[in-house]
């Protein structure tokens, strides 16, 4: 008997992957879990008691709310329960065979995963977009909705890069860095900048 | 108080000279200088500024460059020798260019000429983690710009500071004292921030009848030129601590990472005279820093801080929840930047005169001081 699935999570992406599941999904069980925000963040002790790690893998569902550290906690939580997780690619979506894709991640429908890419554990790569040749896309970040990555561009660890960026081909984005701005980034992007349009100049953190 | 006060570059030009170049300003914090070689860059009353560490000393200088009047430090803040990228010059802790590229072959200064090549200096303080810069040459004390007691609540609070900072500047279109008559004026809360901050803490503005009676006399009298009670005026306007009580502290979970400055639930608030407003509306467990420095009568630059109290064990999501500040606390000053402009668009030559109530005592002594001060009643 196959391996159940469990989807767990809250809001938007939790109710796309839900919708888009109905009651089972490749030929597995599915069971639902809807959370708060506050119990994805910090999850009760007892929250998965009622599945066995041999018994069900985990989909946890959680938009880029606190820049995806909110979906790394309950990502965490269940690891350390020991369960496993799968990945979420619709089925209009195109990955070439020699990309490589970490599990709990989510590619939406038609996005593109070109030859050699690597979507890093705990990501969600939106509706339409392309990562080109080479790109990598590290672990827990957020490419939204027909974004373009260029070949050999890279996006770093909780990142959130909003719909319709496009970065240019060898650019390099930090890790958790928010791009809010929908235009063409051209230069690298370090480590814990901000680009929103209320500013300026691209917000950063010092420590 | 009178329009050519927000509209005049004569008068912008006179405040800069009176206020900006005499007075302390806020320029920056510790923990972006924790470095040796680590530097901040801002431009005061005109003038480029580089506060730069050298081997743990901080030093304040032009940034500007000896031979061809190339800025030193491009970046608003870095960790880099001060050295122009321009021809190599590099300068040490004392402003001197100790490092000139093929000196004596292709520049042959004379010795003298040698000698003096130094950058201009600025006298420079610290208050806990708080860097104060005075552009004159022959400074006030800075207890004379700020009372005592309120210095020790700056040094403690801003003790309380963690290193993470996050940093935002944003070019607004209005004249900086519109700024601290607003944060001045608690009756505008309910006002303009219905849907933001006013549903967590209840301001209200009080008469303090003792300061009420206080801005009458001053504001009354005669214009002064006694500098010793100006300057006991002057030292009124920077007040802090905790304000009004907050109507629900929220428990996040990354309140329990940070040690948090004291234990009230209470907004807390800090005007420094002229331009420096610090809050905490989450009762000390992070803080807002607002700089806002004068760039033309009608522009102002604001420079934020989003910091948290000082973090006693490790928190990866830290970016998270200052983005989360950022994104909430941006709000609330949005909805008084757009005020602000809204009344400095309005402003022209024969626009009447504002009509303060009681309630607006501080205000008015301000605008007393400040107006003396302007008309060459004294001086700083």
């Amino acid at each position: 008997m196959s391996r159940g699935l469990l989807l767990i999570g809250y809001g938007g992406l939790f109710d796309a992957v839900s919708a888009q599941t109905p009651g089972n999904w490749v030929g597995r069980t599915m069971e639902k879990l809807a959370l708060t925000a506050d119990d994805a963040m910090s999850p009760p002790e007892g929250l998965l008691e009622p599945y066995a790690p041999q018994d069900w893998d985990l989909l946890a569902a959680v938009g880029q709310d606190g820049m995806n550290f909110i979906r790394l906690a309950l990502f965490s939580h269940a690891k350390q329960r020991g369960f496993k997780f799968e990945s979420f690619i619709h089925s209009s979506a195109v990955i070439d065979p020699t990309a490589k894709i970490g599990e709990n991640c989510f590619v939406a429908e038609n996005a593109v995963v070109g030859p050699h890419a690597r979507v890093g554990y705990n990501t969600a790569i939106g509706a339409r977009s392309i990562l080109g040749v080479r790109t990598v896309v590290d672990t827990s970040a957020w490419i939204g909705a027909a974004c373009t990555l260029g070949a050999t561009s890279r996006v770093g660890a909780n990142s959130v890069v909003d719909a319709g960026v496009i970065i240019a081909d060898g650019v390099s984005v930090g890790k958790q860095v928010v791009l809010q701005i929908a235009r063409t980034y051209d230069r690298d992007v370090p480590d814990r900048t901000y680009h929103h349009s209320l500013f300026d100049r691209p917000v950063r953190i010092y420590a | 108080m009178k329009p050519d006060y927000y509209l005049s570059e004569e008068i912008f030009r006179r405040e800069q000279e009176k206020v900006f170049t005499r007075l302390w300003i806020f320029f920056g914090l510790t923990t972006m200088l924790a470095d040796h070689n680590s530097f901040i860059a801002r431009t005061l009353s005109g003038i480029p500024v580089v506060v730069q560490n050298f081997n743990n000393r901080l030093r304040a200088f032009e940034n500007i460059c000896l031979h061809r009047q190339n800025a030193l430090q491009w970046e608003d803040s870095g960790k880099r020798p001060l050295v122009c990228r321009y021809h190599g010059w590099g300068y040490n802790a004392e402003g001197f260019a100790e490092n000139i590229p093929s000196d004596a072959e292709i520049y042959r200064f004379d010795p003298k000429e040698r000698s003096g090549l130094t950058l201009r200096s600025f006298h420079l303080e610290v208050i806990g983690k708080l860097v104060f810069i005075n552009l004159s040459a022959d400074p006030l004390p800075i207890a004379e710009q700020f009372p005592a007691e309120f210095i020790e609540s700056l040094r403690s609070s801003s003790e309380m500071y963690d290193s993470e900072v996050l940093v935002a500047r944003v070019r607004t279109r209005f004249n900086w004292k519109l700024a601290y008559e607003n944060l001045r004026d608690a009756n505008h809360p309910p006002f303009v921030h219905a849907q933001t901050l006013a549903k967590s803490v209840d301001f209200h503005a009080v008469i303090d009848e003792a300061q009420h009676r206080r801005s009458e006399n001053v504001c009354e009298g005669a214009a002064s030129g006694d500098r010793t009670r100006q300057m006991e005026l002057l030292r009124s306007f920077s007040f802090g601590g905790p304000d009004t009580a907050l109507n629900e502290l929220k428990p996040l979970e990354w309140h329990g990472a940070v040690d948090r400055f004291g234990n009230l639930e209470h907004y807390y608030n800090w005007l420094a005279y002229p331009n420096l407003h610090i809050a905490s509306g989450s009762g000390g467990y992070s803080f807002t820093l607002e700089q806002h420095n004068p760039v033309a009568p009608g522009v102002t630059e604001l420079v934020v801080y989003w910091l948290t109290a000082k973090k006693k064990r490790p928190y990866p999501a830290m970016a998270a929840v200052l983005q989360a500040s950022l994104n909430g606390g941006f709000r609330v000053l949005e909805e008084d930047i757009r005020i602000m402009e809204m009344v400095q668009k309005n402003l022209h030559a024969g626009a009447p005169l504002p009509r303060q109530g009681d309630y607006e005592y501080l205000n008015k002594m301000v605008e007393k001081w400040y107006s003396d001060l302007m008309d060459g009643d004294f001086e700083i």
